[in-house]
């Protein structure tokens, strides 16, 4: 007791100076790379995002905007889509943010295993002149400038990389960009802290001088840590929302984007039958799913796209709505009256997915089917689709950047999740594929329509909910507010907030 | 004594290069072709399955590649993470401090607590307060170390602000600070431990304190504090000792719930991320690290053992 009492006088140590100390789970969400070419989470973004800026950006609906680069042009016909950069922009290091660099830059990353799928058809990139990039493409670039706001867009500066020798790039560790933070330092498992890049010369404005990523685990210790005044601002599960509501000092903000809860399913036995993903569509009591795992906060979801998108196809919201009977009929139907079992995978060690799983589980016991949970580990690309663990994965849906992204990722050919979840569609992949090329975009809609028309229609997944992402902060410390980001990979919006 | 200790660490070696052996042939145990199981099975990559393999050097042979893995071993390299390339031997070198801080602490409070507790319900077997320290260190035992952990940060940190509730800071730093972002582990994590002690510390005490020669000691009128602490507490720290080191050598290897709560990065949060992705190097790094100290742990017993026991150091 005395040692305690002792060590809780020498107070302090806990310098807040002019940084503002934004916390996420490292573990679950970095790869402990700086490389953008290198990174094999989608995640890494909530780090790398402040180092390297992006080529375009997203607006608050989803569209893209100008980021470093201020305009382009597609030109599906000649095969080229045109970047025009803003003028007078340099990476950390003083090097030139111009044409020849960004080629270089985005002929590296074309290289990457995850980050090339943010350069869809892209062949090669050559400068035009110091502010012009032209893209030559081997098919329609439709997608690029929603890529080119993710890691396809994240540009290292010249020098810190080899794309001859792309594995000893110092990218890796010494990350320079040309976005609105200069790396400073990073401890493994610990911190990354970042400085304001005074010569930064994108669209974002930040009023404070330093940012700290800081590790700390989901739910209860985020949340505490908030409290405690150890950080300034975190994301967190809807299970926490009464802890935050009942502290005065904090604030919060949601924001329903095109995340979902989602049963996504293995097309392979048990599944590889219509009659039973119909079955399981319609034991799952949504808005129960809602009232329970998200405190009330969501939106039902009868397909990938929420009721506010244009891809939302009305003629086939509600086809499955929840009743038990109607499931066991289509279980006879399919020839196991008594149910079936199979291995459901969750990502572990967070709170939110275990209670969804559990709530899953828990309803489809009502109508005999037995789903083991299988949590999985950190790295669910490899467990879940290389590894083949589990017959189904419940999880949170990522938003995709592009509108065809929801559908085209998990049911077109080609495509990783479809491949591995033996899930590709030549329907829906012809259908995309016309979407991409659409002259407009009420026509580009209305194809997505059909291609979530037979989505639905075969119940090649079990939607459940469009869930909010949230984000919480210290108000009594920071001036502003803070939006909530759209994805789940997405960082927070830290632009306008200051420390009082 | 210094012959005893020499013949202890002589016995050692053959140990260690038989946890070295298991620890290398971690790899066997991976089914089928481990290179492509790492990479992700059937479906996997083939540059990044040969890649892998010519990493670990499986396309040699299995006295070489040991013989090769032992030798960098040895120099102190434990490899390259296969997924972060990062040397494994460098991120230990900055992650065991941090789980050594944990368990050093959470073993000292255990025993500052636990050794008194256990002598004073010795003393008076039977009494209210004997009972009462029987119940309470049935509690101690049966509360998990991560409830308790998020309640005292939710108490000390949160509504007094007294405390931090995350973070590391090393000794070399500020030790003021290291003690003040480790105290609400320690006690998370010294509780379950000191209440293990205390109870085998006590049933120890009772059957030394009745022994024939307490007795005489007693009858020769020496005063019950020299009975206790000169001739009771000597004998009965034995099984107490080897308590002390098992618990040393566990909290080394199974922080990682305690380190997550509090964000510690120690070896806790790196063996598991290596785990889940099959990183190997990494888990053969970890496992061997922890085995040595296991060793080294009990050695440690062995030489108090023969300082707290004379007769001990002839076998």
């Amino acid at each position: 007791m005395v040692l305690l009492l002792g060590l809780a006088s020498c107070g302090g140590g806990e310098s807040d100076g002019d940084a503002i100390r934004y916390g996420f789970d490292f573990e679950l969400n970095l790869n402990d790379t700086f490389d953008p070419r290198a990174s094999l989470s989608t995640c890494d973004r909530l780090a790398l995002e402040w180092i390297y800026g992006t080529l375009t950006t997203l607006d608050e609906n989803g569209q893209p905007a100008p980021g470093l680069a201020e305009s382009w042009v597609l030109d599906d016909a000649a095969g080229t889509f045109t970047l025009t950069l803003r003028e007078g922009l340099e990476f950390q290091d003083g090097t030139p943010f111009d044409a020849e660099a960004v080629a270089a830059g985005l002929t590296y990353l074309s290289t990457g295993e995850q980050s090339r799928e943010d350069l869809k058809n892209f062949v090669s990139a050559e400068a035009v002149d110091d502010v012009t990039v032209q893209i030559n493409l081997d098919g329609p670039g439709f997608g690029l400038p929603y890529g080119l706001a993710l890691r396809g867009g994240m540009i290292p500066a010249p020098g810190t990389y080899d794309v001859d020798n792309p594995d000893d790039s110092e990218a890796a560790t010494d990350p320079i960009g040309a976005g609105p933070f200069e790396f400073v330092s990073f401890q493994p498992g610990e911190e990354i802290k970042l400085a304001r890049f005074d010569d930064y010369g994108g669209p974002l404005e930040y009023e404070f001088d330093e940012l700290e990523l800081r590790s700390v685990g989901v739910g209860n210790p985020a949340v505490n840590a908030l409290r405690a005044g150890e950080l300034d601002v975190i994301g967190y599960e809807s299970e926490s929302q009464n802890v935050i509501d009942e502290d005065s000092s904090l604030s919060s903000n949601s924001r329903l984007g095109e995340v979902y809860a989602q049963l996504q399913l293995r097309l392979d036995e048990p599944f590889d039958d219509v009659l039973i993903r119909q079955a399981v569509n319609h034991a799952i009591d949504r808005q129960r799913f809602i009232d329970v795992v998200k405190n009330g906060v969501g939106e039902v979801a009868w397909m990938p796209y929420p009721e506010a998108s244009p891809n939302y196809n009305p003629a086939v919201a509600g086809l499955y709505p929840y009743d038990p009977a109607r499931a066991r009929e289509l279980l006879a139907q399919a020839g196991v009256p008594d149910g079936f079992e199979f291995d459901m995978a969750i990502p572990g060690g967070v709170t939110d997915q275990e209670r969804q799983g559990e709530l899953i589980q828990d309803m489809l016991a009502d109508v005999g089917i037995t789903a083991n949970i299988v949590p999985l580990g950190t790295d669910i690309a490899t467990e879940y689709y290389l590894q083949k663990t589990g017959d189904a994965f419940s999880a949170a849906r990522p938003a995709s950047a592009e509108p065809v992204g929801a559908v085209e990722a998990q049911w077109a050919e080609f495509e990783f999740v479809a491949i591995h979840n033996m899930a590709e569609r030549a329907d829906i992949t012809a259908l995309i594929e016309q979407a991409k090329v659409a002259p407009t975009d009420e026509e580009r809609a209305q194809i997505i329509q059909q291609a979530v028309a037979i989505v639905v229609q075969d119940a090649l997944e079990v939607p459940i909910a469009f869930v909010p992402r949230n984000v919480a902060w210290d108000s009594d410390r920071l001036a502003g507010d803070i939006g909530a980001p759209s994805e789940i990979c997405d960082p927070v919006d830290l632009e306008g907030v200051s420390i009082k | 004594m210094g012959a005893f200790i020499v013949r202890r660490l002589l016995g050692l070696i053959p140990l260690l290069l038989l946890i070295s052996f298991a620890v290398f042939a971690l790899v066997l145990a991976i089914p089928g072709d481990p290179a492509r199981s790492i990479a992700g099975g059937l479906d996997a990559d083939e540059d990044r399955v040969q890649e892998i393999r010519d990493e670990l050097g499986l396309d040699d042979g299995l006295i070489e590649q040991y013989g090769r893995w032992l030798g960098d071993v040895v120099t102190g390299d434990l490899g390259t993470s296969l997924f972060t390339d990062r040397s494994v031997t460098s991120e230990l070198s900055t992650r065991f401090p941090v789980t050594l801080s944990l368990a050093l602490g959470a073993v000292f409070l255990a025993a500052l607590v636990g050794i008194p507790l256990g002598v004073l319900a010795a003393m008076r077997p039977g009494s209210l307060l004997d009972r009462a320290l029987g119940v309470g260190t049935s509690f101690g035992i049966a509360l998990p170390d991560f409830f308790l952990g998020t309640a005292l940060v939710v108490i000390f940190a949160v509504e007094l602000d007294v405390l931090p509730a995350i973070d590391y800071v090393p000794i070399e730093e500020s030790p003021v600070q290291w003690a003040r972002h480790l105290i609400i582990p320690w006690i998370a994590l010294g509780v379950s431990a000191s209440a293990t002690l205390a109870r085998q510390v006590r049933g120890a005490m009772i059957e030394v304190l009745d022994q024939d020669y307490i007795r005489t000691a007693r009858a020769k009128g020496v005063s019950e504090r020299s009975v206790i602490g000169r001739h009771a507490l000597k004998n009965a720290m034995t099984p107490a000792v080897t308590v002390i080191g098992l618990q040393f050598a566990y909290l080394l290897g199974g922080t990682f719930i305690i380190e997550y709560i509090f964000s510690l990065p120690g070896m806790g949060t790196y063996m598991l991320g290596a785990i889940t992705s099959k990183d190997l190097p990494v888990i053969q790094g970890v496992v061997l690290l922890i085995a040595v100290i296991f060793v080294f742990t009990n050695l440690v017993v062995d030489i108090i053992y023969g300082v707290l026991n004379p007769k001990v150091r002839v076998t």
